[in-house]
């Protein structure tokens, strides 16, 4: 099992390491190949340590390898924690990892730089699995910072792209934000428990007899902490703006890790942490409310963006949002429930996008879309499936969870619930909204794209259309494993993942659910299901009914400037904070400090070490003799310092 | 009456000073040679004084191999000087200042 | 015997002062002749017997053929000239200054009690015993060290090696 484990990881690296050393002299036949083969047994060999693991019938597995720093008390093992949460994660990132390699392959056929693209795309499959096997934060935060490298490799892929390369260091500089928090919180966590293992920290916890915090005690200063390195991975307010940009990057890479893993890399960090954070009420409620306004926000930004991509990512964070509102609730395993399903859905659309930019001809604007269901009828099937799973109507993946969350934040008994349940639900509405909007406005309706283009438009290839499929059934079925409470049947995912939160302190908050009746769970599920209809329908009648178009979409005026321009939040921030860091580098760092203080001191030694040298050279004349006796000088002046040193 | 080793350690001294004089002010490369020899029987002495002071054979031990070393170095050093004779004609060292900067 | 052993050592200062200032170069190469010579019965005097038939052997004996042999090679009676100038003078009365300073500070500082002397530990037996075990690899180090010389000297002594533009001249 040890070295099973150890495989997973190893395999993407492998491929990482033959493609990005070798995969220039190597046809793009065996590139792909050798990238699919490792990825596809890793996924295999992912399942295989699922049933391992479930015949086991254990809590959880820790395997230590090698340690891998010690210092003092200070010591980083190279471990895997294997638990349900991980295993959980393993198998996403394994299985959607898996069949979005497979679709890159018709996706990425005809561009330059493709044995490029599979190793970064196996080196994320690397980190991405490092973070989620980690059993320590320090090992975890290798995963993090991997999986912000490649992110940041792969949205700058056509480098050659001026707004290709800005999105890249737009997100790698938000990134360091976040992770500067979650780089403090990992000392504070050393420095408080003197060990960095999640089960020794969290073990330390419950020995030390953390009670819930009631103010600002350590625990939730480490929770914050934690939190503010989940918004910028996880793209949540305030530094959610790279997300958006780095759909600059490859489809497939926006569907892997701008929607499918990476940015769940947040959600799936602070429910490691649920002992922290289920102690420290403050930090949840930060989380919670960061949640639930990202969820609203983003999802009221994405109503009338016309980049087709623009909508799915504003999609995402919003439905990131969802999944930290969970957590804000204590509800763990539904936020990972979401995350799952969500996983599944949003790589389905990015794929679907994805399939109808290739059609187009990396055609991106949905003005000149509509009436593609003709052309592309597997891709417009299998966006519908995602469409409904991710507004949230019965039967498909999303709705489960997605009222799951909704459920738990009407119902948990933590400050400010009411508040996160009315801010989701909103964000249903306007989620149902803005997703059929796209869909009607790419596959139905008249199209607008002219007729010389439209007789190119063609289906996908089989590579890329099967994944699809296989996306698509998984988000209808995918939500059966994790059944409401009133439906009495029982929820084999949150049972799967209970041992996970064996150092939560109060149990009780959790199965606060039980306490309500059925009947309001039942409410709720017909709100939220009453909510996404009106969603829907009101995109209907605008853009089915009445035909409006992204342009005509222009006649609302300000609300349409406001909210098509982001909320101006990137000028904001160029106002608020970039500005002034260019005006305070230029004018202090650079002129005052760099050229005077950092180059004097440098010039300094240069000037000084001129002038010796100029003084010993004169020493060097050329004569022997003159040798001879600066060797004899200096030989007395060794001996002198010997006798007067050591004979006493 | 044995006369101390401190005597020919003394003696040692002043040959090795002398030999060093010789190598700092003389400009012809065979004498500066010269030199450097009386400076190893100098030291050589010393050894051998030592040796004879402590009651131990080692230093005549030393002596032997300081021998061989100048031997070898004679050897070598000398075919040096038929070099650069051949190529500058001339063994005076002020004028091969080839080192200089 | 004891006088004797004063008489060559005064000798041995005064061919090393003759050698500072003869003006041939054979002279002061026979001048370290009688130097060395002189060491050797000094060698002798302090049991080193065996060390001191080396000296005569191989300094007094091959070094200074080689000596020789180079001298004549070149210009035996050319004079040679010396440099005197009064800023080297003081430079290397300092440098012998220090060098006294620092051996009468290890002589004074150094235990005065001289060892009982057994001539039995200076014997030539006593001497090849250490030489053959304990100094065993630096002995074989150092031969090694000779063939390297030979080598080395008799490159040097090569007809063509000459500089690169005398090269070009002969070819």
């Amino acid at each position: 099992m040890k070295t099973l484990l150890i495989f997973i990881p190893i395999l993407p690296l492998i491929g990482f390491l033959l493609n990005g050393i070798f995969g220039r002299s190597f046809p793009k036949k065996l590139v792909h190949r050798i990238a699919i083969t490792t990825t596809g047994i890793s996924f295999l060999l992912a399942v295989i340590t699922f049933f391992k693991f479930l015949s086991l019938d254990v809590e959880s597995l820790v395997f230590n390898y090698f340690t891998w720093i010690k210092a003092g008390d200070f010591v980083a093992n190279f471990g895997f924690l294997l638990d349900p949460l991980s295993m959980v994660m393993v198998l996403v990132v394994t299985g959607v990892g898996f069949l979005i390699h497979v679709y890159s392959i018709g996706y990425m056929w005809n561009d330059i730089g493709y044995n490029r693209f599979f190793a970064y795309l196996n080196l994320f499959m690397f980190s991405m699995l490092i973070l989620v096997l980690a059993n320590n934060y320090l090992l975890l935060f290798v995963g993090w910072e991997g999986v912000g490298l490649c992110s940041y490799l792969l949205i700058g892929f056509y480098f050659h792209k001026k707004s290709a390369s800005d999105a890249g260091k737009k997100a790698f500089i938000v990134n360091r934000i976040g992770d500067f928090g979650f780089v403090v919180g990992l000392m504070l966590i050393f420095f408080t428990f003197r060990t960095i293992d999640f089960e020794k920290v969290f073990s330390e916890i419950v020995n030390r007899g953390y009670g819930v915090e009631a103010g600002w005690g350590v625990l939730t200063v480490i929770g914050v902490l934690l939190f503010i390195g989940a918004t910028g991975k996880s793209a949540q307010i305030p530094l959610y703006v790279w997300l958006p940009d780095a759909m600059e990057g490859p489809t497939p890479v926006s569907a892997l890790i701008h929607a499918a893993t990476m940015v769940t890399a947040g959600v799936y960090m602070i429910t490691r942490s649920n002992a922290i954070y289920s102690r420290a009420p403050h930090a949840l409620f930060i989380v919670g409310l960061i949640g639930s306004i990202t969820a609203l926000f983003a999802a009221t930004i994405g109503i009338f963006q016309r980049d087709i991509k623009r909508v799915l990512a504003y999609s995402t964070v919003s439905q990131l949002g969802y999944m930290f509102t969970a957590l804000g609730v204590l509800a763990f395993s539904a936020g990972i429930f979401h995350l799952m399903t969500h996983a599944f859905f949003k790589a389905l659309l990015f794929l679907g996008s994805g399939s109808v930019i290739l059609a187009l001809h990396h055609e991106q604007d949905m003005q000149n879309m509509g009436g593609l269901k003709k052309y592309l009828p597997i891709t417009c099937w299998t966006m519908w499936a995602a469409t409904l799973a991710i507004s949230g109507i019965p039967i498909f993946a999303g709705f489960f969870s997605k009222d799951e969350i909704l459920w738990r934040s009407y119902s948990t008994p933590v400050k400010g619930h009411m508040i996160f349940y009315i801010l989701g639900t909103v964000a249903a509405l306007i989620t149902a909204l803005y997703m059929f909007r796209l869909m009607f406005l790419t596959f139905h309706g008249k199209t607008r794209l002219p007729e010389d283009k439209l007789s190119h438009v063609h289906e996908s290839p089989k590579s890329m259309t099967g994944v699809l499929v296989v996306l698509a059934i998984l988000s209808t079925i995918g939500g059966f494993v994790g059944m409401p409470g009133w439906t009495k049947i029982p929820n084999i995912f949150e049972n799967f993942l209970e041992p996970v939160f064996k150092f939560m302190p109060h149990k009780g908050i959790v199965h606060a659910v039980e306490g309500h009746s059925a009947g309001n769970e039942l409410l709720v599920t017909l709100v939220s299901i009453l909510v996404a209809g009106i969603g829907a329908l009101i995109a209907y009648i605008i853009y089915l009914k009445k035909e409006v178009t992204p342009e005509k979409e222009e006649n609302l005026g300000l609300i349409y400037k406001l909210i098509f321009n982001k909320y101006y939040v990137d000028e904001i921030y160029n106002f608020l904070v970039v500005q002034p860091i260019k005006w305070f580098s230029t004018n202090v760092l650079w002129k005052i400090v760099d050229v005077s203080i950092i180059d004097g001191i440098v010039n300094g030694y240069a000037y000084l070490t001129e002038g010796l040298s100029v003084g010993v050279s004169k020493i060097q004349n050329g004569f022997i003799r003159s040798y001879v006796g600066w060797i004899a000088l200096g030989g007395i002046g060794i001996l002198y310092y010997i006798l007067i040193n050591f004979i006493k | 009456m044995k006369i101390t080793p401190d005597f020919f350690i003394y003696l040692s001294m002043v040959l090795f000073s002398i030999g060093l004089i010789g190598v700092l002010v003389r400009r012809n490369l065979i004498v500066i040679f010269m030199f450097i020899e009386l400076m190893l029987n100098a030291v050589n002495l010393s050894f051998i004084a030592y040796s004879y002071k402590l009651g131990q054979v080692d230093g005549q031990i030393y002596v032997f191999f300081v021998m061989v070393l100048a031997a070898v170095e004679v050897a070598v050093g000398l075919g040096l000087i038929m070099l650069i004779y051949r190529n500058k004609k001339s063994l005076d060292v002020d004028e091969i200042n080839i080192m200089k900067n | 015997m004891e006088i004797l052993i004063y008489i060559f050592a005064i000798l041995s200062v005064l061919f090393a002062i003759n050698m500072l200032i003869q003006k041939k170069m054979i002279n002061v190469a026979l001048s370290l002749l009688g130097c060395m010579v002189s060491i050797a019965v000094l060698f002798i005097y302090l049991y080193a017997t065996f060390v001191g038939m080396l000296q005569l052997i191989v300094y007094a004996g091959s070094v200074m053929v080689l000596f020789l042999i180079i001298i004549t090679l070149l210009d035996p009676f050319g004079k040679i000239k010396y440099t005197f100038t009064s800023r080297l003078w003081t430079f290397f009365v300092s440098i012998i200054g220090l060098i006294f300073g620092l051996l009468l500070y290890v002589i004074y500082g150094s235990e005065k009690k001289v060892e009982a002397i057994n001539s039995s530990h200076f014997s030539i037996k006593a001497l090849s015993d250490r030489l053959f075990t304990i100094y065993l690899l630096p002995f074989e180090v150092i031969s090694i060290l000779i063939l390297v010389g030979i080598i080395g000297s008799i490159y040097f002594g090569k007809k063509n090696l000459t500089d690169g533009d005398e090269d070009e001249n002969n070819a």
